[in-house]
């Protein structure tokens, strides 16, 4: 439980960091820019979710005996 | 601990790096305003005390801030130790190992190198001409710079700071 809730935790961090880079950004009148970081944040975190969907689906496929 | 420390440096170095690409932006319009009095003190020694180009070179090195009056020692030296080096070659010397330190975009080392090809060279009247536009031309640059550091000097701060936190967040 504890390393979901660290991973949760992270995942916020980097949303609220990223929504202040892209304010920043887009007030300089850099918006393509913005748009590069809100990406990245995007596939940052989708790569840390991704390995705990992979776990997930592991377990259901043994509760089911899905092999 | 050790992951602490980590962080710390990690985030003190990409602060860094965004303060120093900041202070580029920061140093150059003060640069430009340097050099554009240095004009305005260039034409006021030539038009009024006639004052042979390596003094005055020197005079105005001795009144400028320090990154403005690098060059104009070097110049006056160029010219007094050289003979028979003419003050196109002793500008352009001095420009070209200014412009390895300075913060100065090529536009305005051009600026700056167009007026080294015309100085020296002709009668007062005509040094003013040539003293007064390559000042406008500085002046207009100025400006411009300004703006831009206006609007990058706060982004690359923040954004050095933000970076190192990210990657701190992404690592920890």
């Amino acid at each position: 439980m504890g390393a979901n809730v660290d991973l949760i935790f992270k995942i916020a961090g980097i949303g609220i960091l990223v929504a202040v880079a892209h304010m920043i950004l887009k007030n300089s009148g850099k918006e393509d820019y913005g748009f590069a970081v809100t990406l990245t944040g995007i596939a940052l975190v989708l790569i840390m979710v991704i390995q705990m969907l992979g776990t997930l689906f592991d377990q259901v496929k043994s509760v089911f005996k899905l092999f | 601990m050790l992951k602490l420390i980590g962080a710390l440096l990690i985030i003190s170095a990409t602060g860094l790096a965004g303060w120093s690409v900041a202070r580029e932006y920061a140093r150059r319009p003060v640069e430009l305003k340097q050099f554009i009095t240095a004009l305005q003190m260039l034409e006021t020694e030539i038009i009024y005390a006639a004052t042979p180009l390596p003094e005055a070179f020197g005079k105005i090195a001795e009144q400028l801030e320090p990154q403005a009056a690098s060059f104009f020692r070097q110049a006056a030296g160029e010219l007094a130790s050289r003979q028979g080096c003419s003050a196109r070659e002793a500008w352009h010397r001095a420009l070209d190992s200014y412009a390895a330190r300075s913060a100065l975009a090529r536009g305005d080392l051009s600026i700056l190198r167009g007026l080294g090809g015309n100085i020296g060279i002709s009668d007062r009247d005509d040094q003013v001409k040539h003293l007064r536009l390559a000042a406008e031309q500085l002046k207009a640059a100025c400006a411009a710079a300004e703006s831009l550091a206006d609007k990058n000097v706060k982004l690359w701060h923040y954004l050095g700071l933000l970076g190192g936190l990210l990657v701190v967040l992404a690592l920890y």
